[in-house]
């Protein structure tokens, strides 16, 4: 069922030019930001083996930023040459990143980039691993859905190879260390990092249903009870033009100034003390 | 007194921290997530700030916010219900937005930084704006203007300043505003969101204000020194996402299509011309706010601050045409600084008159160096940095430098430079090929010693301290002209960073070493990014940058990092 909803969704984005667009530019983003993760863990851990594997995993995920990037500025130079409007609808950020900033959500849907020195080895091995078979399955979707833009399906295609080596690698190091006797460890990290994804996207599916909800109430609102007001308000929607007098802190606003004078006992440096701290105490 | 200021949500996000009024650390939030002014919470800046200041959040006695936001809140709900009914979807979005988050910042921030919620306080936006202006300036007394989109209800405000404090004299409130007529004037021209105002002011060199005319029936000057903008045309009092509405295309004609070429050029300047009747409309509307503040605080120093004082090339006409005698910008005017702004104002309230910090220098960010530096070679001394530097100018024309800690506000002082030769023809092309990718209607600035500057600039007594931090166009002697082509504007002028030797040794050491080798100390100078980033935090950052970018070399530190061969022009 979601990977059906994903196909449907996936469908919709790259069948849309601007949308199409801004997938790309963010899948490199999310690319070019693992890749920066995975070089840093690399410099970090102290297995040899784990190391040479985070450093060749870094250099694909650059390259897959870099083949993305490509993509998607040889898409922009069509498009500006054939004079197509933006649409802001389109501009904002509903691509296949969910439409979050990079800054909340790392490039494989976790909540927090994995940080190496806040997991360790294996949770951060484990999380990889997850994340990896989870892309893994969603570029195949994306590569399925592209078939009539060959040279973007040819970049997942390539992705996609070594997707497949990421997520042997990450198995092949989570299967190691259960032989040396760390099986409870790594299920336990396995189990951690599925839920991590599952709690993301709970948290996501439960936040964009609020956020619909109390953008609905506040239609309703609008068209109900605040229609009067509006009306109203509607008269002046100038406001207030000319010089205004400064609010004095938790008063009513200004009224027009009364001209040259400078006066005013807001000034809340020269009374440091109780006064100074209420003032700045206050929200209003 | 440790105070935490912070700005973000509503603005560009940022951290300032506090020791007895001095600052220890400020950074914005941009250059930790790598998105251009980055408007969210600054998690990463206030925790580099700690960092920096040996201090964790728990020993902080103050976290100041550089806005009151029920007031904000007042003001968003009365706009849009004075825009009813076109602003039904805006006002379920910002509504929602507010009632489900921004209203209770207070908790937020408390939770975010585990400080009991009756540490968090509070300033005024526009009061936040002018300490981060009057505060850190050398003048004991001065006027203030503030100048922005928009805080609570101002958007524009004067105050005096003296050593009691600031007081303010009079607002001209939402939605009349100058930041925002321009934003949106940026937006009709088809220039990219965030960075399209500045943009808006580099292309007006290369026009003619033709259109003044219906520029002013836009944008209409009042006796009194205010504006008052023709709400027909835009739609920004209650829709953040578009800025225009459909009565500017009555008065100017349809806007620059998306992807159609930029007219700024003979034999048609279109949007040159439009951007310069813009830019000339707001320098003029500036003027008169500045003759209004004189004749209510009558002083010989004027400090300006909020977005519009990055107006370079207003700056140096107010310094020019303006009733005051000398001008102080602080280095980050925009909603970042306020975050240093909130801070200062909020040591003055509450600690009295106690020592004043006056800022000589930008470098409150965090240091270069980084975990993830790889080497590089070894450069010993600070004589061999400045050879490496010459040399690398000399053979390649362009080189990185990143050294110190990162500067404060939006421009790189000469600690995450990217430098450049700037008497050879192709130094423009050369830059933009190799790292700035920028838009070819977009000047580059000079470095030189301040006290060789006059052979070069004609550099009013007033803007000695803007000049330090870049922050005022000057006009460009003919010298400069023949030893700097490409670091000079297409009218004529420059926005030069005067370097101190007592601020600034080696950077001044290398612009000397530079002129006896080649007759003029001039280097161009620009932050070191991609296009589209901001400049770089670390040496972590400029190694990527080297990676992806055809920059030949980067000096980071005392280390000597050179692109691989295949990279190479």
């Amino acid at each position: 069922m979601a990977d059906l909803l994903l196909r449907l969704k996936s469908r919709r984005v790259w069948r849309d030019p601007a949308r199409k667009l801004r997938t790309l530019e963010s899948f490199a983003r999310t690319e070019e930001d693992g890749g920066r993760d995975i070089a840093g863990a690399s410099r970090r851990v102290t297995d040899a083996e784990l190391a040479g594997h985070l450093q060749r995993h870094a250099v694909d995920e650059r390259r897959h930023a870099d083949l993305f990037r490509r993509r998607a500025a040889e898409l922009r130079t069509a498009r500006n040459a054939s004079g197509e409007a933006s649409d802001p609808a389109a501009d904002r950020s509903w691509d296949l990143s969910r439409g979050r900033p990079s800054t909340e959500m790392d490039s494989h849907g976790f909540y927090t980039i994995g940080l190496l020195d806040e997991l360790g080895e294996v949770p951060y091995v484990a999380m990889l691993h997850v994340a990896e078979c989870r892309a893994a399955a969603l570029f195949r979707v994306h590569h399925d859905l592209t078939q009539d833009d060959p040279p973007t399906a040819a970049i997942f295609e390539d992705i996609l190879r070594d997707e497949n080596y990421h997520v042997a690698w990450t198995a092949a190091m989570l299967r190691r260390w259960r032989e040396e006797g760390r099986d409870e460890e790594v299920s336990r990290a396995l189990k951690a990092a599925r839920a991590s994804r599952f709690m993301g996207a709970w948290k996501r599916a439960g936040i964009r249903g609020a956020a619909n909800l109390g953008r609905l109430s506040m239609l309703l609102l609008y068209s109900t009870l605040l229609l009067p007001f509006g009306l109203a308000a509607a008269r002046r929607r100038g406001g207030s033009t000319g010089w205004q007098a400064p609010r004095p802190a938790g008063g009513a606003r200004g009224a027009p100034a009364a001209g040259a004078s400078g006066a005013n006992s807001r000034d809340a440096a020269a009374s440091p003390g109780p006064e100074a701290l209420a003032q700045l105490r206050a929200q209003a | 007194m440790r105070i935490l200021g912070l700005s973000g949500l509503t603005g560009e996000g940022a951290a300032a921290l506090l020791e007895d009024g001095v600052p220890v650390a400020a950074a914005q939030e941009e250059r930790f997530t790598r998105i251009p002014r980055d408007a969210s919470f600054p998690r990463r800046a206030i925790r580099a700030c700690l960092r920096i200041g040996r201090v964790e959040a728990r020993a902080l006695d103050w976290v100041v916010f550089q806005e009151k936001p029920l007031r904000r809140f007042e003001r968003v709900l009365a706009s849009q219900l004075r825009a009813f009914p076109r602003s039904a979807g805006s006002f379920a979005s910002a509504t929602f937005l507010w009632l489900g988050d921004r209203l209770w910042l207070r908790g937020r921030i408390a939770s975010e930084l585990g400080v009991p919620p009756e540490r968090v306080l509070f300033t005024e936006h526009h009061q936040a704006h002018a300490a981060s202006a009057f505060w850190p300036s050398p003048f004991e007394d001065a006027a203030v203007l503030v100048a922005d989109g928009a805080g609570e209800w101002a958007t524009t405000s004067l105050h005096r300043a003296g050593p009691g404090g600031l007081e303010p004299l009079g607002e001209v409130h939402f939605p009349h505003s100058l930041g925002l007529f321009v934003g949106a004037m940026a937006e009709h021209l088809g220039l990219p969101r965030g960075g399209g105002e500045a943009r808006l002011m580099e292309l007006a060199a290369h026009g003619r204000p033709t259109r003044r005319a219906e520029i002013d029936r836009l944008l209409r000057p009042a006796a009194d020194g205010t504006f008052e903008l023709d709400l027909d045309a835009f739609r920004f009092d209650f829709d953040g996402e578009r800025l225009c509405a459909a009565g500017l295309q009555r008065v100017l004609g349809p806007p620059r299509a998306a992807g159609a070429p930029l007219r700024w050029q003979a034999p048609d300047a279109a949007d040159a011309d439009l951007a310069a009747s813009v830019q000339s409309a707001v320098e003029e509307r500036l003027l008169a706010l500045a003759a209004e503040l004189h004749r209510r605080a009558p002083s010989e120093n004027l400090c300006f601050g909020g977005d519009l004082a990055g107006n370079a090339a207003a700056v140096g006409r107010l310094i020019a045409e303006g009733p005051f005698r000398r001008v102080f910008v602080p280095p980050a005017p925009g909603d970042a600084g306020a975050a240093l702004g909130a801070a200062l104002h909020a040591h003055r309230a509450l600690d009295g008159h106690g020592a004043r910090w006056r800022q000589q220098h930008a470098f409150l960010g965090e240091d270069a160096l980084s975990e993830d530096g790889e080497g590089g070679q070894a450069l010993p001394g600070e004589a061999a940095i400045l050879d490496t530097l010459l040399a690398r100018l000399q053979h390649d024309g362009l080189v990185g430098w990143v050294r110190g800690r990162f500067e404060w506000g939006p421009r790189s002082l000469g600690h995450r430079s990217l430098l450049a030769d700037p008497s050879r023809r192709e130094a423009r092309d050369l830059v933009s090929r190799a790292v700035k990718r920028r838009e070819e209607f977009r000047p580059f600035a000079p470095a030189l010693p301040a006290e060789r500057a006059a052979e070069f600039l004609d550099v009013p007594a007033g803007a000695e301290w803007p000049a330090r931090f870049m922050q005022a166009c000057v006009p460009a002697r003919d010298a400069a002209r023949a030893a700097a082509p490409a670091a000079v504007h297409a009218d004529g002028r420059a926005r030069p960073q005067l370097v101190h030797a007592a601020e600034d040794p080696l950077f001044h050491a290398l612009l000397q070493r530079f002129g006896e080798r080649t007759g003029a100390p001039l280097l161009l100078q620009t932050s070191l990014n991609l296009r589209g980033d901001p400049p770089v935090r670390n040496e972590a950052d400029a190694l990527t940058l080297l990676r992806r970018s055809a920059l030949p070399a980067l000096v980071v530190e005392d280390r000597l990092y050179l692109a691989p061969a295949s990279s190479r022009r």
